[in-house]
């Protein structure tokens, strides 16, 4: 006789809407934003595409280490230049830290220098629910049948010194270039790093 | 006097933060000890001093964040711990959840010098990095130092914050735990100790890496006998990238970190059951092929080339036999094993083989088969039933014996390759686990029993005929592998010593079976089993493992020192070489007798032993001092007497018994 007992379970997953988890090698949730120059952008759109998911808050810590020394744009730079489609997403709810209006957000853009095709302003963290997106920056990359290819960090140097950017493996570069090249995706899923998403 | 100079020396600095103004968080060191040996070592603290609201992070952050890191400059000779860290808080960012520390969490490291430090102090410098968040996150970084005399001379300081630190950490323990994916969940099994169950059916789960846990998942646990099994939602990680993983569980009122094993997923009971019992009969099978096994079924086999039709319903009987020797063979050992790890034993399939005994008894078997095979000698009934009539007979008692040998000499085969899937099957209850093991049986017993059930299948075997007898001699070949590998395997065990006892033995036997071709005569060949079995006999005793005495290894400098100043001590000199089979003889059967080492304690003997293994001039000499010029030689130095006279050193025989030395050292 097994004596069985119950505690009590109480499920605390008060997410809002999301309707999928996303995961890696299903299709990617579809979503609608609009762009810092009142441009809307849909998914579908970019069929056909590789799509690269930026989440991004530019006064945090960990993407300033990689914008400062130019290795997020070196990275938007070769990804548009080869035909990927690069947004930057921002979550960040109205009055929290990254939250900009269009002009100061594409001001900001100009003056490091970032490459994206767009910058959606997400304030009410609809897409980044939907993708779950945990932290800035957490970096998606859609195949050109909508399936979702990569999910995680940047690289694998998850800390907020600069030091390790040069010699950190950079899963996204290694997920386009698995793409462009059609061989399997070594590393597809990995811990994002950095500061929480500001929902 | 000293200590209060070195408590003088024992300072921590902590410079203000480098980068930051307006800190958000400070960090203070403390050390255990005002003063570290060489050799020896302390505890250091670091404390972070967190602003309010704001918070660090875990070893594993949670959703976001950065773990605390520590870079010590360390001076060579110095080295430093893992970093041991607080339980964790949970800090709630809807939908995001991190783990970490508030208010002022204390870590601690373990700071060791080499014996050789010479140093008169040691100084530590390094930096803390660190991110601090409320709603926003800030990195920070400052350089701290130690300062530390060394000295033999020490005390405790700062035991409040240590007891703090203490407290506020998970408690290791070795609790039995695995876990695994079950669908949307996670599922940990965790051995706890059942005074402790009422404290875990309300805890949180930290997994201490990223992607096992789902961070906003609550945990359910249920109590099945000696089991917790917590249950929570699974992360998007794929686990197979893991073996193990560090957990720690808060109760309410203290916190456990135990390590488990990654069990593999298992979609269903029945489907899984069934697979392995599958997987267990394709084991088996293979069995076949192994060099101990494979001669044992081809002679099995090749016996029934022979048989006349009307033999052919005794071929029936003779494989059911064969087939419940080896299943039963299986289940037995598989009992004696299950009941033994109940027992708490810890050991796993081929324990039978870590006994140099039963090592020996499989050695001698397999040269024995080989010797079979190569027609050496026929064995005949009045020997030994097992094994008997390997290549003819066909009846069911000795076809039974012929499974439980086959079992036997193929345990040595299923220890090397079957591991991983024999331990999976010891994971599984009893009667699972008895079942996987039944399954192996029937897989290794399954070709014969084909046979012998469809005659059709003994179309495939060749016509008989001279060939058999080629056949038959080159099977012995493995069997003669397998037993120098056991050979191999009883050297690591028993020591260098039990190469030359057990081949030895082989000698006696090949002995015995040449003599008992020349002779006829009952009466020699009875005294020549009984002489083999006094051999096998001493040699065993040999084997057994025996507790050693603790011995100075012999230096005549010491022993003249000790005979010649005014000391007390008594002393037992003990000359011996491993060459010298008298002094190992000696040595099993007297000096490490438990009454002989009690008396030696009890007496007060310094025990020395001198090796002339190899050339050695001190002991030589030494030898011919008492006129001797080999091992052994055994001298007792009496303690004085009440007229403060040591008596003369007695010589002890060279073939000693346990009392000869107690009488001698007992001055009796």
């Amino acid at each position: 006789m097994k004596k069985l007992l119950l505690s009590t379970a109480v499920i605390l997953m008060t997410t809002t809407a999301a309707i999928a988890a996303p995961v890696v090698g299903e299709p990617a949730p579809v979503f609608k934003g609009m762009d810092t120059n009142g441009v809307q952008h849909e998914l579908s759109d970019f069929l056909g595409k590789t799509v690269v998911l930026e989440w991004t808050n530019h006064e945090c810590p960990y993407v300033k280490k990689h914008y400062d020394g130019g290795n997020m744009q070196k990275l938007q730079k070769e990804a548009t230049d080869d035909g990927v489609v690069w947004l930057s997403i921002a979550s960040s709810a109205q009055g929290k830290q990254g939250q900009v209006d269009n002009a100061t957000a594409n001001h900001v853009m100009k003056e490091v220098g970032a490459h994206p095709t767009a910058r959606i302003q997400d304030p009410s963290g609809a897409i980044g629910k939907l993708y779950e997106a945990k932290t800035t920056p957490h970096m998606f990359v859609i195949d050109a049948k909508g399936v979702l290819a990569y999910a995680g960090a940047i690289d694998d140097d998850s800390s907020f010194k600069p030091d390790g950017i040069a010699t950190a493996k950079n899963y996204v570069r290694y997920a386009l270039n698995s793409l462009k090249s059609g061989e399997p995706i070594e590393t597809s899923s990995t811990q994002p790093y950095g500061c929480s998403v500001k929902y | 006097m000293k200590y209060i100079l070195s408590l003088a020396l024992a300072f921590f600095i902590s410079l203000p933060s480098m980068a930051q103004d307006d800190p958000k968080a400070t960090i203070d060191v403390f050390a255990s000890q005002s003063a570290v040996q060489a050799g020896g070592s302390i505890d250091i603290a670091i404390r972070q001093n967190i602003i309010d609201g704001w918070h660090t992070y875990w070893i594993n952050p949670g959703d976001s964040g950065e773990a605390m890191t520590i870079d010590w400059e360390l001076p060579k000779g110095v080295s430093v711990s893992e970093v041991r860290e607080p339980t964790p808080d949970k800090f709630f960012y809807d939908p995001l959840v991190n783990f970490g520390h508030k208010g002022q969490p204390i870590f601690t490291q373990t700071l060791s010098l080499w014996p050789k430090y010479s140093a008169d102090s040691v100084e530590l410098n390094g930096t803390v990095y660190w991110l601090v968040c409320d709603d926003i996150c800030i990195p920070e970084s400052q350089k701290i130092s130690i300062s530390l005399p060394v000295s033999d001379v020490t005390q405790n300081i700062n035991q409040s914050i240590f007891e703090k630190a203490k407290k506020s950490m998970p408690r290791q323990v070795d609790w039995n735990t695995s876990f695994v994916k079950k669908g949307e969940n996670v599922v940990l099994n965790v051995s706890v100790p059942s005074d402790l169950h009422n404290q875990m059916l309300d805890v949180d789960l930290f997994p201490t890496t990223w992607g096992i846990v789902q961070t906003t998942s609550d945990v359910t646990s249920e109590i099945m006998d000696d089991v917790v099994i917590f249950t929570a939602k699974s992360d998007d990680r794929d686990l197979t990238t893991l073996t193990q993983a560090s957990f720690v569980i808060q109760t309410g009122n203290e916190a456990y970190e135990v390590t488990a094993n990654l069990k593999s997923a298992e979609s269903s009971v029945e489907y899984s059951f069934i697979f392995i019992l599958g997987f267990a009969f394709v084991g088996g099978l293979i069995l076949n092929l192994m060099p101990c096994v494979f001669p044992v079924l081809s002679m099995k086999a090749l016996s029934l080339v022979k048989l006349s039709d009307k033999e052919r319903s005794h071929a029936r009987a003779s494989g059911i036999a064969y087939t419940t020797g080896i299943m039963l063979s299986f289940v037995s050992i598989a009992g004696v094993l299950m009941i033994l790890k109940g027992a708490g034993e810890t050991i796993g399939w081929g324990f039978q083989l870590q006994d140099p005994i039963v090592v020996t008894v499989l050695a001698t078997m397999l040269f024995l088969i080989g010797l079979n095979l190569m027609g050496l000698f026929e064995i005949s009934g009045c020997f030994t039933n097992i094994g008997s009539n390997l290549t003819t007979g066909n009846d069911a008692k000795s076809s039974f014996f012929t499974g439980v040998l086959a079992t036997l000499v193929a345990t040595p085969c299923t220890a090397p390759f079957m591991a991983s899937a024999i331990g999976y099957a010891l994971t599984q209850s009893a009667f699972v686990g008895l079942l996987v093991f039944a399954m192996l049986g029937f897989g290794l017993a399954f070709p014969y029993l084909l046979l012998t059930f469809v005659p059709a299948t003994q179309k495939i075997l060749p016509r008989p005929g001279a060939w058999m007898d080629t056949f038959k001699q080159v099977l012995a070949f493995p069997m003669f592998a397998s037993a120098i590998w056991l050979v191999w395997v009883l050297a690591q065990q028993a020591g260098d010593l039990a190469i030359i006892y057990i081949l030895g033995l082989f000698l006696a036997i090949m002995f015995l079976i040449w003599f008992s071709k020349k002779s006829t005569s009952k009466l020699w060949k009875g005294l020549l089993a009984l002489l083999l079995i006094g051999v096998f006999g001493f040699y065993s005793a040999i084997l057994s493992p025996k507790s050693t005495m603790n011995y100075e290894p012999f230096d005549n400098a010491k022993l003249e020192n000790i005979l010649d100043e005014n000391s007390d001590q008594a002393v037992f000199v003990n000359m011996t070489a491993a060459w010298c089979i008298t002094c190992l003889v000696n040595e099993n059967t007297s000096l490490s007798q438990v009454e002989v080492q009690d008396a030696f304690a009890d007496e007060n003997i310094l025990y020395m032993k001198g090796d002339w293994t190899n050339r050695d001039e001190k002991i030589t000499k030494y030898l011919e001092k008492f006129g001797r010029n080999g091992v052994p030689l055994y001298v007792f130095y009496g303690a004085k007497n009440d007229n403060g006279m040591r008596p003369d050193p007695i010589i002890l025989p060279q073939i000693l018994t346990p009392n000869i030395i107690l009488e001698t050292i007992q001055g009796e």
